[in-house]
This record gives C-alpha cells, sequence and structure tokens, in this order.
C-alpha cells in the first residue's frame, strides 16, 4: 500500500538533492496553460456576447466556451494538486517549501513550534481538491501544506521527524554551497511558474516544428502525396480529394478532416501552420546563433583590444544604433529582392542577412561593457601579474562570467527574429518557395472578403503566433530575472540561500 | 565637461551618427551591385520583354543615367547629402515621379496624428501603473497588472490590429475599406481603432520599464534612509523617489518612441492609412528605391535627434552623468 504523499521528495532530503520529481515540471506547465486556456476562452466568450455581430451568429460557441473553460480549470486545479511539483529547500536554520499554487515560504528552524496533520470531512476526500495537509505552527504563524491524497498519518510524522533531524545537520550548509551558477539557475527557474509555461510551450512548438520537419524531408522523396507523416500536405489542394469538390474544399470551416480549417485554395491552415513553424525555427535557430556568435566576438574583441578596433565597433555600432527598430530588415530585404525571389532559401538568406547585420550594435554594447566590468576586477589582474596570457583570462575569467548575459540575449535575438520574419511575410516581402506565418496571414486578409464569417483564416494563425511569442516573452523573461536577480531587483527573484544576507533573516 | 560644451559635442555627434547611419544605407546599394551583380534598373526590365538586347542595353544605360546610378557611389551620397540639406529635398521617385519629400510630407501628418494621441495617452498611463504597481510590489494589482502587460507586449501590432478590424467591423469605425475623409476631425475618427492599439500595446511595454526603474530605486540606500527617518509613503515616493527616477523615465519614453512609431508604421498596412509606414512597404514592393531612402533617412533623422535630446535632457536633469568620460543613451 503505498502512501499517497510525494515520498520522493521527503526521501530524497539530504538538502543536496534539492530536486524536484523529475519531469513534472511539465505537469505543472500544462496544468498552468489550463488555466491560461480558461482565461482565453472566456475571454473569447466575452467578446463574442459583447459585439452584436458576433453574437448574432457565434452566441451557441460562447456557451460552449465558457463551459469548456469551467471543465478546464476543474481538470488543471486537479492535475497540479495531484501530480504537480511540490518543492522543499533546506539550509541550515531555515526550512522553505513551495506548493505549486502559493508563495514561496521560508520557516527558521528555531520558528517551528508544532507540526500538525489536518484531515479533511472523510465525506469530501473523495473531491481530490480536498486533501489532507499539514500544519507548521510558528510563534506568528500558521503555515498549512496541503498533501495530495489520503496520507498515512504515521507515517507522514515519522518523516517530518527526519526532517527535523535532517534541519540540525551540521553540515547542510556545504550540501548547497558546492553547487555552481548554474545549477540553482535550474532550481530557480524550475521554482518559476511563468518560466515553465513559457518552457512547456516552447517545447510544444519545438516538437510540432520537428514533426514538420521529418514531414518536409519525407515529402521531399516522395512528392504529392495528400498526407505526409499523419499531416496533410501544405501545398496540397483539397478539392482534389474524394468526397470533396472544390466549393466545398475552399474556406472549410474547422472539421474532423482540416483541423484549423482551410484557406482560400483549399490548403490545411493547421498544416501550414506546422510548416510555417519548422521555417520559422530554422531562421531564428540559425539567425540567432550567428547573431550571437557576432554579438560575442565583436564585444569581447572590443573590450580586449581597446586601441582603434574598439574605437571602429563602437562608432558603427552607434551609427546602426539611430535606425529605428525593423526599418532596416524592410531595408536589407528589399535590397535583397532578386535573391529572396530567384534563389530557393533566399528568403531565408535576406532575413538572416538583414538580422545578423542590424542587431548586433546592442548586444555587442552590453557584452563589451560587461568585459570591461570583468577586466577592471582585481583577480584579472593578479592572474596578469603571474603571467596569464589574454587567452587564459578570456577563457577562465571573462567567458564562463558572460554565459548569463549571453543567454539572455540569445532569447531576445530568438524572439526578435521570429516577429522580424513573420512582419516581413505580413508586408509582402516574402518569396512563394517559403512558406511562412506573416505571407499566410497577408492572404487571408486579402482574400477572406468577410473575414467575421470565415474566422479561422485569421483566427487561428494569429493566436499560433501568439502563444509562440507569448511564450518565448515569459520564458525570456523569467530567465532574466533568475540569472541577474539584480535586474527585477526584487527580493523575490533572489534565492533563498541568499535572502538572509540581504534582509538579515530569511 | 560643463553643459554647454557637453551640448554642443552632442549635436555634433548627433550629425555625425546621422551622416554615418546614411552612409550604411547608400554603401548598402553599392554592395548589392558590386558584390551581387545586380543593379537596380533590372527591375525596370519587365518594361521592356519584346525589345532587342542591343535597344534595351541602350535604354538601360540611358536609363542609369537619367537616375545618378552611372555615377560613383561616394558622388551620389554627396549629391544626397547637398540635396536633403541645402533644398530639403529627397529625390524623385521612380515608380510615381513625384518629389520624395513631397510624399513624406503628406504622409507624415496622418502617422502623426495616430502616433500623438497615442502617445499622449499611453505616456501618462504606464507611468501611473508603474509607479502604483511598483508600490505594491507583489500583491494582487501588481500581479495583474503584470500579467496583462506581458500579454499585450508578447503580440505584434498589426495581430492586434486585425482582430480589431474583424471584432468592429460592425460598427462605423473602421476606417477599411472606405475612402479616408479629409480634415482633422474626420482623420481623428478614423484614427480612433489604431489610437486603441498603440495604446494597448506600448502602455504594455513601458509599463515594464518604468516599473523595474521604480523597483530599482525604491530598493536603494536613500530610500531606506528616508524611510528610517519617518517620512510618510507620500513623500518618500513623490519626493525621493520620483525626483531621481526622473533621468530614467526620460530616458525610458524615447526608448519607447522608436518603437511605438515603428508599430504605428506596421499598424498603417492593417488599417489601409496612407502614413509613413503605408508608403514605405508600398515602395519596398515596388522597389521604389528613392523613397525608401528617403523614408529611412526621414526615420533616422528623427530618431537621431530624439537620442541627442534625450542624452542632453538626461545630463540636464542629472548632473553626476556629466563627470563620466563617455556618456551614451543606456539601452
Amino acid at each position: 500500500m503505498g502512501i499517497g504523499y510525494h515520498r520522493e521528495e521527503i526521501a530524497a532530503f539530504p538538502p543536496s538533492k534539492f530536486e524536484p520529481k523529475r519531469y513534472t515540471w511539465l505537469i505543472n506547465g500544462i496544468g498552468y496553460l489550463g488555466y491560461v486556456g480558461g482565461v482565453l476562452f472566456i475571454g473569447f466568450a466575452l467578446i463574442i456576447i459583447f459585439f452584436p455581430g458576433l453574437r448574432a451568429i457565434y452566441f451557441n460557441n460562447a456557451i460552449a466556451a465558457v463551459i469548456s473553460a469551467i471543465i478546464l480549470f476543474i481538470f488543471s486545479t486537479w492535475l497540479i494538486r495531484t501530480f504537480g511539483v511540490k518543492y522543499f529547500y533546506i539550509s541550515e536554520n531555515a526550512f522553505a517549501f513551495a506548493t505549486p499554487l502559493g508563495n514561496p515560504t521560508v520557516i527558521s528552524k528555531d520558528e517551528i513550534i508544532h507540526i500538525d496533520i489536518k484531515r479533511p470531512n472523510p465525506a469530501m476526500s473523495l473531491i481530490p481538491i480536498t486533501s489532507p495537509s499539514i500544519l507548521f505552527a510558528t510563534y506568528d504563524e500558521l503555515y498549512q501544506f496541503r498533501t495530495s491524497r489520503w496520507v498515512n498519518e504515521q507515517e507522514l510524522l515519522d518523516t517530518f521527524e527526519s526532517l527535523s533531524q535532517q534541519l540540525q545537520d551540521p553540515f547542510a550548509e556545504y550540501y548547497h554551497r558546492s553547487k555552481t551558477t548554474i545549477y540553482s539557475f535550474l532550481i530557480r527557474m524550475s521554482q518559476d511558474t511563468a518560466g515553465m509555461m513559457g518552457l512547456t510551450i516552447i517545447t510544444i512548438y519545438l516538437f510540432l516544428a520537428v514533426w514538420g520537419g521529418i514531414a518536409m524531408l519525407i515529402d521531399g522523396i516522395k512528392t504529392g502525396q495528400p498526407y505526409v507523416l499523419f499531416l496533410r500536405n501544405p501545398d496540397f489542394l483539397n478539392g482534389d480529394l474524394p468526397g470533396y469538390n472544390w466549393d466545398i474544399a475552399i474556406f472549410h470551416p474547422p472539421s474532423n478532416d482540416f483541423w484549423f480549417g482551410t484557406d482560400f485554395l483549399g490548403r490545411d491552415i493547421f498544416a501550414r501552420l506546422i510548416y510555417g513553424t519548422t521555417f520559422t525555427f530554422l531562421i531564428a535557430l540559425s539567425g540567432s546563433l550567428v547573431s550571437m556568435i557576432i554579438v560575442l566576438v565583436l564585444g569581447v574583441s572590443s573590450a580586449f583590444y581597446s586601441d582603434w578596433w574598439d574605437t571602429i565597433v563602437t562608432r558603427v555600432a552607434d551609427a546602426l544604433l539611430t535606425f529605428p527598430p525593423f526599418i532596416p530588415l524592410i531595408l536589407i530585404s528589399t535590397i535583397a529582392t532578386p535573391i529572396r525571389l530567384s534563389l530557393p532559401g533566399g528568403y531565408f538568406f535576406a532575413v538572416f542577412l538583414g538580422m545578423s547585420l542590424f542587431t548586433w550594435p546592442l548586444g555587442t554594447r552590453i557584452i563589451r561593457s560587461e568585459v570591461i566590468n570583468l577586466l577592471s576586477n582585481e583577480y584579472v589582474e593578479a592572474s596578469k601579474q603571474l603571467g596569464a596570457g589574454s587567452w587564459h583570462i578570456l577563457r577562465s575569467h571573462i567567458l564562463p562570467k558572460i554565459i548569463p548575459t549571453a543567454m539572455i540575449l540569445f532569447t531576445y535575438a530568438f524572439t526578435d527574429i521570429i516577429l522580424g520574419t513573420t512582419l516581413l511575410g505580413f508586408i509582402g516581402l516574402d518569396s512563394e518557395s517559403t512558406l511562412t506565418w506573416g505571407s499566410d496571414l497577408a492572404k487571408a486578409v486579402k482574400y477572406g472578403e468577410n473575414l467575421l464569417l470565415r474566422w479561422w483564416t485569421v483566427f487561428f494563425p494569429t493566436i499560433w503566433i501568439f502563444l509562440l511569442v507569448f511564450g518565448l516573452t515569459i520564458f525570456s523573461d523569467s530567465v532574466r530575472d533568475n540569472l541577474d536577480p539584480k535586474l527585477r531587483g526584487g527580493i523575490d527573484a533572489v534565492p533563498y540561500e541568499y535572502r538572509q544576507e540581504l534582509e538579515g533573516m530569511p | 565637461m560643463n553643459l554647454g560644451q557637453y551640448i554642443f559635442y552632442r549635436i555634433v555627434g548627433v550629425f555625425l551618427q546621422l551622416l554615418g547611419a546614411l552612409a550604411l544605407v547608400f554603401s548598402l546599394i553599392q554592395i548589392m551591385i558590386s558584390f551581387f551583380g545586380l543593379d537596380p534598373t533590372v527591375f525596370f526590365l519587365i518594361n521592356f520583354r519584346g525589345v532587342d538586347p542591343q535597344k534595351k542595353a541602350a535604354v538601360l544605360s540611358q536609363l542609369r543615367q537619367q537616375l545618378g546610378l552611372d555615377k560613383p557611389l561616394i558622388v551620389r551620397y554627396f549629391y544626397f547629402l547637398r540635396d536633403l540639406f541645402l533644398k530639403g529635398s529627397l529625390g524623385t521617385s521612380w515608380g510615381t515621379g513625384l518629389d520624395v519629400s513631397k510624399i513624406v510630407a503628406d504622409a507624415l501628418p496622418n502617422t502623426m496624428i495616430t502616433f500623438g494621441f497615442a502617445f499622449l495617452i499611453y505616456t501618462p498611463l504606464a507611468f501611473l501603473l508603474g509607479i502604483m504597481a511598483s508600490q505594491r510590489r507583489g500583491g494582487i494589482f501588481d500581479s495583474f497588472i503584470r500579467v496583462a502587460t506581458t500579454a499585450t507586449y508578447a503580440i505584434p501590432s498589426y495581430i492586434v490590429g486585425l482582430w480589431v478590424v474583424i471584432l468592429f467591423s460592425g460598427y462605423d469605425l473602421a476606417p477599411w475599406p472606405r475612402p479616408i475623409p479629409s480634415g482633422f476631425l474626420g482623420l481623428l475618427r478614423v484614427s480612433l481603432l489604431p489610437i486603441l492599439v498603440v495604446v494597448l500595446i506600448y502602455t504594455g511595454f513601458q509599463f515594464r520599464l518604468v516599473r523595474a526603474h521604480m523597483l530599482e530605486i525604491l530598493q536603494s540606500n536613500y530610500i531606506r534612509t528616508a524611510r528610517a527617518k519617518g517620512l510618510t509613503e507620500r513623500t518618500i515616493v513623490y519626493k525621493h523617489a520620483l525626483r531621481n527616477a526622473l533621468p530614467y523615465f526620460v530616458t525610458t519614453i524615447a526608448v519607447t518612441f522608436p518603437i511605438a512609431f515603428s508599430g504605428v508604421a506596421a499598424l498603417e498596412v492593417v488599417f489601409q492609412i496612407p502614413g509613413i509606414g503605408f508608403v514605405m512597404i508600398a515602395a519596398a514592393n515596388n522597389f521604389d528605391w528613392p523613397i525608401l531612402i528617403g523614408v529611412t533617412a526621414v526615420f533616422t533623422i528623427l530618431n537621431a535627434f530624439l537620442l541627442g535630446i534625450t542624452d542632453i535632457v538626461v545630463i540636464y536633469l542629472s548632473p553626476k552623468l556629466r563627470f563620466e568620460k563617455r556618456f551614451s543613451m543606456k539601452y
């Protein structure tokens, strides 16, 4: 008879092993996404009810959306409460825990005066939301820690007994001192709800992009098939399918066959969105990698060789920074019009050129100032006096310290490139051979005469773009906050281990 | 360095930056011509499909002479600068044959009405929300506003524009597909929805910057001292924190300004407002190179002067920055 309480976390209690159940962050992420979906559904319902034009056509859909939202809320709560992560953290004199739906709490060891188990009403215990909880009493507050299912009371109390013994472990301090920056960063990331939501969204899109990519490769071998790897061929005109003639296949609403409907030529919008995801991820990944390499090389070299090279780099960066955002991208894409239209990968090339030529100044400035700050440290000076060469200083003192900044810049560059490609496609600077979300959206607007009736041609692409950019934004914000607590300037960004130093008390 | 000297150096710096940026734009064409072997005039070839090659070459060389492309790059660059600064002219459009400065002058007010009204709304709103949220950090108000602004910040402006156009298509507000009315009030009525969209998005953008700066300041030592002195929260925020935050806030406005302006430009495609972004994107699709250069030049001039003025204002507001060796605006 296994007890329902998360034994794994309790068992893994040597504080060095501060780790939530593996992969449970995914469950948390899915649960929170459920909440977001519920809010979105309610938003749709409100929009439909608010606008008379929509209300006349889609009133039933509004009711369905509200019911779905309620189901989503209940399901997500159950999922998180039952399978979600619960975190513990122990230092020498403090005990911290975080429940999935609550704020992290820190309790000093001396403060705990009583541990108790609160049992719910047995009649209510069938509903998964009501579950037993542990009570921590301190001198001035009572903390309630909800467990997931029915628990063996005695066993739980035993566990807490061992827990309090662990609290007195005199070496507890050393366990977490040995952790690297990256490790504690990962821990903080796994605690960050928004960041995990973002990571979940990005992971889902990444899987879809891989799916589209494999389908694309197979499609290259056996071309002209209506289905490729359970996915409709994005260029296949569904009017030729058995059961569909041209009148039905064009602007077909969402159905079992076409999940997101079909567009003005009768092509499947879902398949086109997934293939577009593959293209966009290819451009964004390669573009942001190249941009990062340029930024790192220019930033570090200009900080190191601070004579004429530094002057050239900073002056050119100053000149480039006078361009407003996205204007240079349009310019480059226009200049590269012949390449964009003639070469098969010309669109990539144009975006690539524009992005890598015009996104480096900002990052280079940031990296440069950071390296200059690092070089003025005394340990670098000491290393120089001991005879270290510049390569050694670069490798052991500079590069490890600018990795966090580079990661932040990478996520920003990734988001910027996705926005840039979509904008370029939307304003018509695309090519026929490349499938992008932006150009599909522009064509949907151009050819769908009544967008209120043919809502799926615009609704699904825009939501698709919005979700990815939203996920990237909250993920990059979370990476920034967790890598550099100073940037956010709040105590909640500081890990527990440093809070004592900052506030005097945990 | 005193303030007068600083202003002088900064103005010179703005002009140098401007010359550099315009030189970059010009050298991009030259790169295209010499490295990729592509000539802008090939886009006119579509008109000579049946003509025999010898005649075509003659016509093309004549065309090149007409457009001034036979002269070397540096000569063209200085001709452009001379026309720009002495005559206020930006060249002649290849597609329409009109003066580019006239096209830009016609388009700019349409953009400015949308952007100006949106700016007047979103800036105070963002500051109000940002200061309120930073005072109530971690509270319900703060969390709600943060989630909402992150969501609006993440959406590209043209996508919100599309949603708004579709949703409000039943009302008499959308400019699309009617002809644009003339007169200030007519333009304002047509610009109501774009203004709404811009306010929705860039309030969030600016709010995030304001909140971050405000939190940074509220954490600092002199605020703690003020608290220890027993001052009221109102005095601390409005007398101590806000005054010191002023240089940051000026920078914040200046950072948001060009981004919001670009957002308005992208929105004009959706709402079909004949503003500067609409003109530029139409020119990009028609390969009307002089218009592109002209609009980029106007954008760049506006942006460079904005950066310069911001630096001067920040230096004026915060004297301690005058002693730094090389100050320029922090992004």
